[in-house]
């Protein structure tokens, strides 16, 4: 992918304005906390991650009906990543949910010395692996810019602890992230969620908002850039799922889906400029997302976001669809 | 990506997944559809000109009609409903009208950049029941190279002498055993014509001339349709997979194939059948969603034209 292109995509966080906000779906949130902790989760995680670069399903605890996607493919445990899978990078981002037992991760997957971005998320039951959601974002060449594997840089802010005057329930965080999609899929300019005034954005290894080294739409904040009503290709922020909200340390996990219908190709931005789409966002395709928000003080502070491209409107094996 | 890497991409086997051939989904040998050729051919015409004028309400539908574009269900109106812009110039017709099916593959342009584009109707009492629609871009991964594709080759239009046609059952085999072949890696049960070529998303994938050759690499693009499955280079294909026969142009012994080539990638490098080793370069799984077209006269494999789009790897039809 090429530079144009990266910062076609990188622009893509922005969404249509005639479409309905969509309501934030309930997340699996069980009244009693499961029975594997924070250490619990993550060890299911590294145990995922040798697993797979063991090409061995069996090291890792799994329920007999384990359902495993891949790039929102249905395939068999053992199948995919898990034949191609040679080695985990040291970038390494956990999101545990003891109360819904779900934790997130996101790393880097060597594949014979080919680096690609991993997002998982993994729900753990009885102390084995039911259902796993993997996304691997990997560069069309080396040197395609996007996705880039080795910008992922360690960002101590994920894995701080809140403090506890911090807080907020679990409904109102997934509201804040609920509320960027909302953003983006209204387009109007209206922010209905709450930006914490440093908020960055990383995709696919990219710096797209607030790039102290970028230039133009990169440079300006997250919240600022959600004004500019910038992302009227984005057509449908869909099937947006909550499934890992990490009430210590304030991030949620969303799983969704960006539509780009490549119609109109031109449209106003807020402040009355013609905006004209270019490639590739004037064609249909989709991307499905696995999207981190890091909250502080109600308000969103750090983004960092797996993006894989797939056939415009997809549906996610995660979702039941009415009949 | 260089069309050396499709052909050097092709094959491993797995037997216990072997694929079947399959008539047409929901083809009813004792149904009257109603529409013969030229009907058929009108269905695409009108599709084609209410797609570009991004008006499906121009078409006479079922009560329930399916439309999918590269596998995914969507409303109609959506998707290249809204981006298709200019009707194509270049244009073949498969049609099937003992099964009321008709097959088209052509360049149209979306947005202003040209794509190759597959659709098959299905037609019941001249109304549309399905509408399955494959389209391969210009984009990364993508293999596609539709401006070469400038003027069809006269085979696919040319009508049949009774005797040189074959029967459905024997015409889907033939098309098969072409799959087949593949997976497996040897070619003698396939009856290629001498003359056999293929195109795969406008790139001439055999008896290709030499400068198309990438530098440094192992190719097998010059060779004919049998010789070059015989080297053994497909071994990356891991399964041919989803295969269906949706089309039968009987009388002009056409077969429209659709299905996926998936490849787990786990071999990193394997031996042609005269020793050269080629190191496979992709490390990652993937997948094409194939749509495509044989010519077979005489009961012998003329043509191969194929669309050819990159998909996630293991993706499901939606058929």
């Amino acid at each position: 992918m090429n530079c144009a292109r990266a910062l076609a995509v990188l622009l893509s966080c922005w969404m249509f304005g005639v479409a309905a906000v969509q309501s934030a779906s309930a997340p699996s949130a069980p009244t009693k906390p499961s029975e594997c902790d924070r250490a619990c989760l993550n060890g299911i995680v590294d145990q995922y991650l040798a697993a797979i670069v063991a090409h061995d399903p069996s090291k890792l605890p799994h329920s007999e009906n384990v359902k495993y996607t891949e790039n929102n493919v249905e395939l068999q445990l053992g199948d995919g990543l898990w034949a191609t899978a040679t080695g985990i990078g040291t970038y390494k981002l956990y999101m545990d949910d003891p109360t819904a037992g779900q934790v997130g991760f996101f790393g880097i997957v060597e594949e014979d010395g080919h680096p690609g971005i991993l997002g998982t998320r993994i729900k753990v039951v009885n102390h084995k692996a039911t259902e796993i959601e993997t996304l691997v974002a990997r560069p069309e060449n080396p040197n395609s810019g996007f996705p880039n594997p080795a910008g992922l840089k360690d960002k101590p802010i994920f894995s701080e602890d809140l403090p506890e005057n911090e807080r907020i329930p679990r409904a109102k965080m997934i509201e804040l992230a609920d509320g960027y999609f909302s953003t983006i899929q209204q387009n109007t300019g209206k922010i209905y969620t709450s930006f914490a005034d440093d908020c960055q954005r990383v995709e696919n290894g990219v710096v797209t908002a607030n790039n102290p080294n970028g230039s133009g739409v990169a440079k300006m904040g997250c919240e600022a850039q959600l004004k500019t009503g910038l992302l009227l290709f984005v057509t449908r922020c869909r099937d947006r799922r909550f499934p890992v909200v990490d009430e210590q340390k304030g991030l949620v996990l969303v799983s969704t889906f960006f539509d780009h219908s490549g119609s109109p190709t031109s449209f106003k931005l807020v402040d009355g400029t013609d905006y004209h789409v270019r490639p590739p966002f004037d064609r249909p395709y989709s991307f499905v997302i696995l999207e981190v928000f890091k909250i502080q003080q109600a308000k969103i502070r750090q983004i960092e976001a797996v993006i894989v491209t797939v056939p415009y409107h997809m549906p996610s094996p995660w979702v039941k669809y009415p009949k | 990506m260089a069309a050396a890497a499709l052909v050097l991409t092709a094959s491993a086997v797995l037997p216990t997944r072997a694929q079947k051939a399959r008539p047409p989904a929901d083809y009813d040998a004792n149904f009257n559809y109603d529409c013969d050729r030229t009907c058929l051919n009108g269905f695409v015409d009108g599709f084609l000109a209410a797609l570009v004028a991004h008006d499906p309400s121009r078409l006479p539908l079922g009560r329930e009609v399916k439309y999918t574009e590269n596998g995914q269900t969507l409303r109609l109106g959506d998707g290249m409903w809204g981006t298709a812009t200019s009707l194509p110039a270049y244009r073949i017709y498969a049609d099937d009208p003992q099964a009321g099916q008709v097959m088209f593959m052509g360049v149209l342009q979306e947005n202003g950049a040209p794509v190759i584009f597959c659709v098959r109707l299905k037609v019941e009492l001249h109304q549309i029941t399905e509408i399955e629609v494959v389209v391969s871009r210009k984009e990364p991964g993508s293999l596609a190279r539709p401006e070469n594709l400038v003027q069809p080759n006269p085979l696919f239009s040319e009508t049949l002498a009774p005797a040189q046609r074959r029967s459905r059952q024997n015409m889907i085999a033939i098309a098969n055993s072409y799959f087949s072949a593949i997976e497996k890696g040897h070619a003698s049960f396939v009856p290629f014509d001498d003359n056999c070529n293929r195109i795969e998303s406008g790139v001439q994938t055999t008896n290709s001339p030499p400068q198309n050759a990438p530098p440094g690499s192992v190719s097998v693009l010059g060779l004919g349709c049998a010789d070059q499955i015989k080297t053994r280079n497909f071994q990356p294909d891991t399964l041919i997979r989803e295969r269906r026969f949706a089309v039968i142009d009987e009388e002009r012994g056409l077969v429209f194939v659709l299905g996926f080539f998936d490849h787990d990638a786990t071999l990193r490098s394997y031996t042609l059948a005269d020793g050269r080793t080629v190191k496979q370069t992709r490390t990652a799984p993937w997948t094409w969603e194939i749509a495509e077209m044989f010519k077979i006269q005489d009961g012998k494999i003329m043509r191969v034209e194929a669309l050819v789009n990159p998909v996630p790897y293991g993706m499901r039809s939606g058929w």
